[in-house]
């Protein structure tokens, strides 16, 4: 309260010089916050709006989807003939089991491991990441993730189950795939790494690049 | 001047010196520094990318169907037991037609959003997070197939988003967001019935307006997947029993 009675003491350039440095501090507040808020939000569920990151997304995609093309047009010449036609089913059948899980399969790849418990929504939303970051095998605490694979259950008691299995940490998620490729993708900014650590504040993985990760059969 | 007012000056220098330091050290992404021009450049590459996959897919699905028949063409000469493997694995992997019993799910935005024109993070909004959660659901439901606006869902199928736009198996997908599935409608209704599931959905559907219904459907038809499958990492283990 003295302060106030000492107002009468104020010459004109005080009060102007605290009446702009009160407008500047109203102004970095209300910037600032908003900031933040926005930094906040970006750190969702889903990556945030990047037009670079779409415009590469659906090239990568598109001389993906070209070069199958070549491949099924060989394909659809080796069918059509008699002589080639058995051995390019054997060729198909022995792909195909190795993406439906029939036979136990290795490859480069990465492990990581979560020490922190996680509710359901993450594992999907790791697992998304992962396929998304062109990983081409997963398996979750040595459980391979087939189309044969039931979704990740949570019980009333906030364990997670998956085929069956309680899931409980460490969480090893290990995938087949080009290895540094997939570190960067997941560790990147704004990537499912980051996002786990805004959720979670005692989040801690580790990351090992490998060079022969095994998977059994289903 | 006196003591006070010079305390007072000191702090709220230091104070608005910290808030500049964080300020300057904040990085956001910005929501827009290009000129109009650029985005709308950006937009037209966009496009037409987009044009270019739909091409590419169902040239695809075309050549899919032509080795499938030349092959039931050279049925005779192949033995039926390989060719009973490969259509096995082809059904296990989505690459044919599935129908049966099964129910549709409709999730769009809240009728009163224009998906083009919000902020993000906009609760009326149905994100690709919240189809996760939908085809999680339904696969811990055990249903046989999904498919989502004629999109075939499989184990290594991407849900994502890249700001308000939906990507599903790479592909753009606007909303409303169909859901086909093949399995037991009874139960899933039950089990939706269950305030424990799909809680953010729910809440949303509640208090932001997200359309969300299910209809039970005698037969419904899922259609091929068109995407990709990568193996050049995946080698087959000699020992089978790793």
């Amino acid at each position: 309260m003295k302060l106030f009675k000492q107002n009468t003491e104020y010459t004109t350039p005080q009060i102007i010089i605290l009446a702009a440095t009160g407008l500047l501090l109203g102004f970095l507040l209300i910037t600032q916050s908003r900031y933040f808020t926005s930094y906040v939000t970006t750190l969702g569920r889903d990556s945030g709006e990047n037009v670079f990151r779409k415009i590469q997304m659906l090239k990568t995609s598109n001389n993906d989807l070209a070069e199958e093309i070549s491949k099924l047009e060989l394909q659809l010449q080796e069918v059509s003939n008699q002589a080639l036609a058995l051995e390019t089913i054997n060729k198909d059948i022995q792909k195909n089991k190795l993406i439906t899980g029939d036979i136990a399969i290795y490859g480069p790849g990465i492990e990581i491991e979560i020490g922190t418990q996680l509710s359901d929504i993450w594992f999907t939303d790791i697992v998304n990441e992962l396929f998304a970051a062109g990983v081409q095998a997963v398996s979750i605490n040595s459980l391979r993730l087939t189309d044969t694979t039931i979704g990740f259950d949570k019980l009333p008691n906030g364990q997670i189950m998956l085929n069956n299995v309680i899931l409980t940490p460490p969480y090893k998620f290990a995938v087949i795939g080009e290895k540094t490729n997939i570190k960067q993708v997941i560790e990147t900014s704004g990537g499912i790494i980051e996002r786990l650590k805004s959720t979670y504040q005692d989040f801690n993985y580790k990351i090992t690049e490998k060079d022969r990760i095994e998977m059994s059969k289903i | 001047m006196s003591n006070s007012i010079k305390i007072i000056s000191v702090c709220t220098g230091i104070f608005v010196g910290v808030l500049m330091t964080v300020q300057f050290r904040t990085s956001t992404p910005a929501a827009s520094s290009y000129p109009l021009d650029q985005l709308e450049a950006q937009k037209q590459l966009i496009k037409e990318y987009i044009d270019e996959e739909a091409v590419l897919k169902s040239r695809i699905s075309l050549l899919r169907d032509k080795i499938d028949t030349s092959l039931k063409n050279n049925e005779a000469l192949i033995k039926t037991s390989n060719l009973e493997t490969l259509n096995r694995l082809k059904a296990s992997m989505g690459l044919t037609l599935k129908s049966g019993e099964g129910f549709t799910i409709e999730l769009n935005d809240s009728p009163f959003i224009d998906r083009d024109n919000i902020p993000k993070e906009e609760p009326g909004l149905v994100y690709a997070a919240d189809i996760r959660d939908l085809v999680n659901l339904l696969r811990s439901h055990k249903v046989e197939g999904i498919a989502i606006n004629g999109q075939r869902v499989i184990a290594a199928s991407t849900i994502t988003s890249v700001g308000n736009t939906v990507m599903i198996n790479n592909s753009h997908l606007a909303p409303p967001f169909t859901v086909s599935a093949i399995g037991d409608f009874d139960s899933l209704m039950l089990r939706l019935q269950d305030p424990a599931t799909l809680t953010d959905l729910q809440k949303r559907v509640t208090e932001n307006g997200i359309r969300f219904s299910i209809q039970k459907s005698p037969y419904v038809i899922l259609p091929v997947y068109n995407g990709l499958f990568h193996t050049n990492f995946i080698q087959a283990a000699t020992n089978e029993t790793i």
